[in-house]
């Protein structure tokens, strides 16, 4: 479970070169968080599903939840050797609570050699300590902390997704109060069938509380939000295209009200998109 | 002395000035900015939302924005100009129950006079915003070849707002206005007015005795300071596909930031020689990389962007000067209108061209709105006395056998005027004939605007050619046409007085000023429930602040906890009232909680 639901973080692993969702804006470079990163990072919940051994659980962000719902990629060779470089972005201050890795890899050819052998199963890395002692100082980052990647010429297709019962998913997840998990499914289940009762139940109950919750966490709408990274500084941080979109609206003028209906992006995800913006202290208010 | 405000209603950008201690100043809006954008928005909730946040989202809620209003207003739904707009704008533009245009917003239709009077009632706005007292009366420019129609559509839009158009004054007019204000100018000269939608030229006469007269005006309802935003955008675009082959036109949210810092970049160009575009995170490529947009713009490629769209501008003034039978060195001084003006390159042409410098005395963007409320100032002002002499912009005429225009009256004539022609029938026993007025420039009849139509019937059956017709045309200083139709055997008569309409009725604008009232005082009520929200909600936390000291202070007092609960009784009630937007109660609640928090800190002090 995330953090968010309120139970205490399990120190779980995934398995190696497991399902990975690369969000489009990951720096491919190497990232030391910073504090308050590695903090965030500490609440990642990745935990390994018994009766799923092959997907991550991870159920902090839409990211996260789609990961789960495909088939993981299968394991990675070892790529010795200084071509291989990689950090993990889970540690990066932005999205610290999404538990997704993100794999620098050289690609330059390597002199014809056949692929190297998948390893059987590599020890485990620990995301915690390493990313402690990456603050500390005490040792630095390298590739041994982490489920080794997997070179181009080893990668296979993805097999089909797993069977999943959308309706049993979607009211556990309720029921753990992981009201945009629960969300996403209800919209996967009305897009096939967009008179499905249940869903649209679903769907409208968890934006209710969803709406609530970020109406909670953003105050009062005629609140001036302004933005507190130096414009040169803001591609270096974790944000999307939509994330972007909205701080172009973010004058120092308009208040969340004027933001939200000038975003012409649908109220929930407008919210959502602020208070993120606003967790990751890339804006704030008068 | 009443306070009448002047509105540019600009077809981009509207702005509002008025006259005070003897002099005119525009009224800033609440971001500051001296001009409001002219355009209309109903968002995914249904709010109207007007200005610069309605330009904000434009190209993200494009189907439901409205720009460039002005090109419709007043106009037929057959006519070419509306053909064009309907192919080109973005929104639904529909045909209105007197062949009419209308615009959908969210399902809801709106008459063009609706749209303008939502603008109008912006400036209004503004205006008692910073005068704090109510606005009723406006003058308010048009372009000087908007023809009758759409200067009633332009007056229609000001009523609906709730203002009274005391007078409408000619954009070239106002500028000239302003500029020759307290200077006792008397000169000819050129008002270049490159807008952000529209581009026009007027060359006028301003007398010494105040008299201000159009001599000829031309322009471009098709090109404008966006033009160059475009021209922007294209090289933005282009050179992003080259390097990451990602066409950002694909994306209306990348494509509403480009917008946004074409336009930026092309003001920032008039004061400095380079500026960088910076968009980071503006897409996604196809492998969900997150691509940054950084460019540097330099003023010699704006220029070499924007120069076919300049020379065009010298092309037409150009035709108007030949059209007004004059030479280049008969313009004494020539008046720039229009932020884009600003750009060197505009003001390298222009000079190039009139073979002078243009006067630079007055603001581009705000000449226009101190121009009408100078006019505005002076009709309420009896001591003040200012005649403004206007031509009409189109010819007027009658359509004739063949589908041919007879003019009567031509352009640029200085009104009041009249003007007589004989016609003949043109088929043998011919018993009447039919007088159909028109105003336009073209040679074919269709082409032009019909205003209006009647039948001088009793003629003698003869053959054709022989029986005479007077027709005599007549504008008074109104602007009110009266078209007179004589056979000059029996002298008999029949005439016609046209009025200008805007395409909607009575019960129509009636309909359409209430709801806009009615619009208007949500938002008042609203601004002032926000008013005392805000009030409530500072007392509310300054006494819950200064609660555990009072507790603590009180602890041992009957008498002090019974006052503890009662201030945090009216702490609930206040929250309550906020919660569901009582205003009244706001109100009320106001008083008991600035009463609590005085009597908190007067216990906090004295300990």
């Amino acid at each position: 479970m995330s953090s968010d639901s309120g139970n205490p973080p399990q120190k779980k692993t995934p398995a190696p070169g497991r399902a990975v969702a690369l969000p489009p804006q990951r720096s491919r470079a190497f990232t030391i968080p910073d504090d308050g990163a590695v903090e965030e990072a500490r609440q990642l919940s990745i935990s390994m599903d018994s009766s799923k051994p092959d997907a991550l659980v991870a159920r902090s962000t839409p990211q996260a939840r789609a990961a789960e719902l495909v088939a993981p990629r299968p394991a990675a060779p070892v790529m010795p050797g200084p071509k291989v470089h990689y950090s993990a972005s889970a540690l990066e201050l932005a999205d610290a609570r999404e538990p997704e890795l993100e794999f620098d890899i050289d690609l330059s050819d390597d002199g014809g050699s056949e692929p190297p052998e998948r390893p059987t199963e590599p020890a485990p890395p620990n995301y915690e300590a390493s990313a402690q002692r990456a603050v500390d100082g005490t040792i630095p980052i390298d590739g041994s902390l982490l489920a080794p990647p997997i070179p181009a010429e080893a990668r296979i297709p993805m097999p089909a997704p797993r069977e999943v019962n959308f309706a049993e998913d979607m009211s556990d997840l309720v029921a753990v109060g992981d009201y945009s998990g629960a969300l996403e499914i209800a919209d996967r289940r009305l897009e096939q069938n967009p008179g499905d009762d249940e869903a649209l139940q679903v769907r409208d109950q968890c934006r209710a509380v969803l709406i609530q919750m970020y109406s909670a966490r953003l105050g009062s709408l005629d609140r001036v939000p302004v933005i507190i990274v130096p414009q040169e500084q803001l591609r270096w941080m974790s944000i999307d295209q939509r994330a972007a979109f909205m701080l172009h609206h973010i004058d120092g003028v308009s208040t969340l009200e004027m933001i939200l209906d000038v975003s012409g992006m649908p109220l929930l995800e407008a919210m959502r998109i602020l208070t993120e913006l606003l967790q990751q202290r890339v804006v704030t208010f008068r | 002395m009443e306070k009448v405000i002047g509105i540019d209603l600009g077809t981009t950008n509207s702005c509002v000035a008025i006259v005070e201690n003897g002099s005119p100043v525009v009224i800033p809006n609440r971001g500051g900015y001296k001009t409001t954008p002219s355009m209309v928005a109903v968002t995914e909730a249904g709010k109207r939302i007007v200005g610069h946040i309605a330009k904000r989202q434009a190209i993200t809620n494009a189907e439901n924005t409205v720009y460039a209003a002005k090109r419709l207003i007043g106009r037929k739904w057959n006519s070419p100009q509306v053909k064009n707009s309907v192919a080109t704008s973005s929104y639904r533009i529909v045909e209105g129950p007197h062949a009419d245009v209308r615009i959908v917003l969210r399902e809801k239709e709106y008459s063009v006079p609706e749209i303008s009077a939502m603008i109008l009632q912006e400036m209004k706005v503004i205006a008692e915003d910073y005068l704090g007292e109510p606005v009723k009366k406006a003058v308010v420019t048009v372009p000087a070849y908007f023809n009758d129609n759409q200067r009633q559509a332009t007056k229609d839009a000001g009523e609906i707002a709730g203002l009274d158009v005391i007078r409408i004054i000619n954009e070239p007019t106002a500028a000239a206005l302003a500029y020759g204000f307290g200077r006792n100018l008397e000169k000819t000269v050129a008002v270049y007015d490159f807008g952000g939608g529209t581009f026009d030229i007027s060359i006028l006469e301003i007398a010494q005795n105040g008299v201000f007269k159009v001599i000829a005006t031309a322009g471009d309802t098709f090109l404008g300071g966006e033009d160059i935003d475009a021209r922007v955008i294209d090289w933005l675009v282009q050179g992003f596909k080259t390097e990451h082959n990602v066409d950002l036109r694909q994306d209306r949210m990348a494509l509403q930031r480009l917008k946004d810092a074409a336009e930026k970049a092309k003001c920032e160009l008039s004061a400095v020689r380079e500026t960088e575009i910076n968009l980071p995170f503006i897409i996604s490529s196809g492998r969900n990389e997150a691509l940054h947009l950084q460019r540097t713009l330099d003023r010699k490629t704006l220029e070499e962007l924007s120069a076919d769209l300049v020379e065009r501008t010298v092309e037409i003034c150009k035709q108007t000067l030949e059209d007004a039978k004059l030479e280049k060195k008969d313009v004494e001084e020539v008046i720039l209108v229009g932020g884009i003006t600003r750009m060197p390159k505009i003001q390298e042409a222009v000079a190039q061209f009139f073979d002078r410098e243009p006067g630079k005395g007055v603001h581009p963007d705000e000449v226009v709105a101190l121009g009408a409320s100078i006019q505005g100032a002076a009709l309420v002002d009896d001591k003040q006395e200012m005649i403004l002499l206007d031509v009409t912009p189109h010819a007027l005429g009658i359509m004739t056998f063949g589908n041919f225009f007879e003019e009567l009256i031509p352009a640029n004539t200085t009104v009041p005027t009249h003007r007589t022609k004989v016609f003949t029938t043109s088929r043998d026993n011919q018993t009447a004939v039919k007088i159909l007025v028109m105003q336009g420039d073209s040679e074919k009849a269709e082409e032009n605007e019909l205003l209006g139509e009647f039948i001088l019937t009793g003629l003698r059956r003869a053959p054709k050619g022989t029986v005479e017709v007077e027709v005599t045309f007549e504008i008074n200083a109104d602007g009110i046409v009266s078209v007179r139709a004589k056979d000059l055997e029996t002298s008999l008569e029949q005439s016609i007085q046209v009025t200008a309409t805007s395409g909607l009725t009575r019960d129509e604008i009636s309909s359409m000023i209430q709801n806009a009232q009615g619009q208007l005082l949500d938002r008042r009520a609203s601004e002032e429930f926000e008013t005392h929200r805000q009030e409530a909600e500072k007392l509310v936390a300054e006494i819950e602040r200064l609660f555990p000291q009072v507790e603590q202070i009180v602890a041992t007092s009957d008498f002090g906890r019974d006052a503890i609960d009662k201030a945090r009784s009216i702490v609930d009630r206040a929250k309550q009232a906020i919660a569901r937007k009582d205003l009244d109660a706001v109100k009320e609640h106001v008083e008991g909680l600035s009463r609590t928090q005085r009597m908190f800190k007067g216990v906090v002090a004295r300990t």
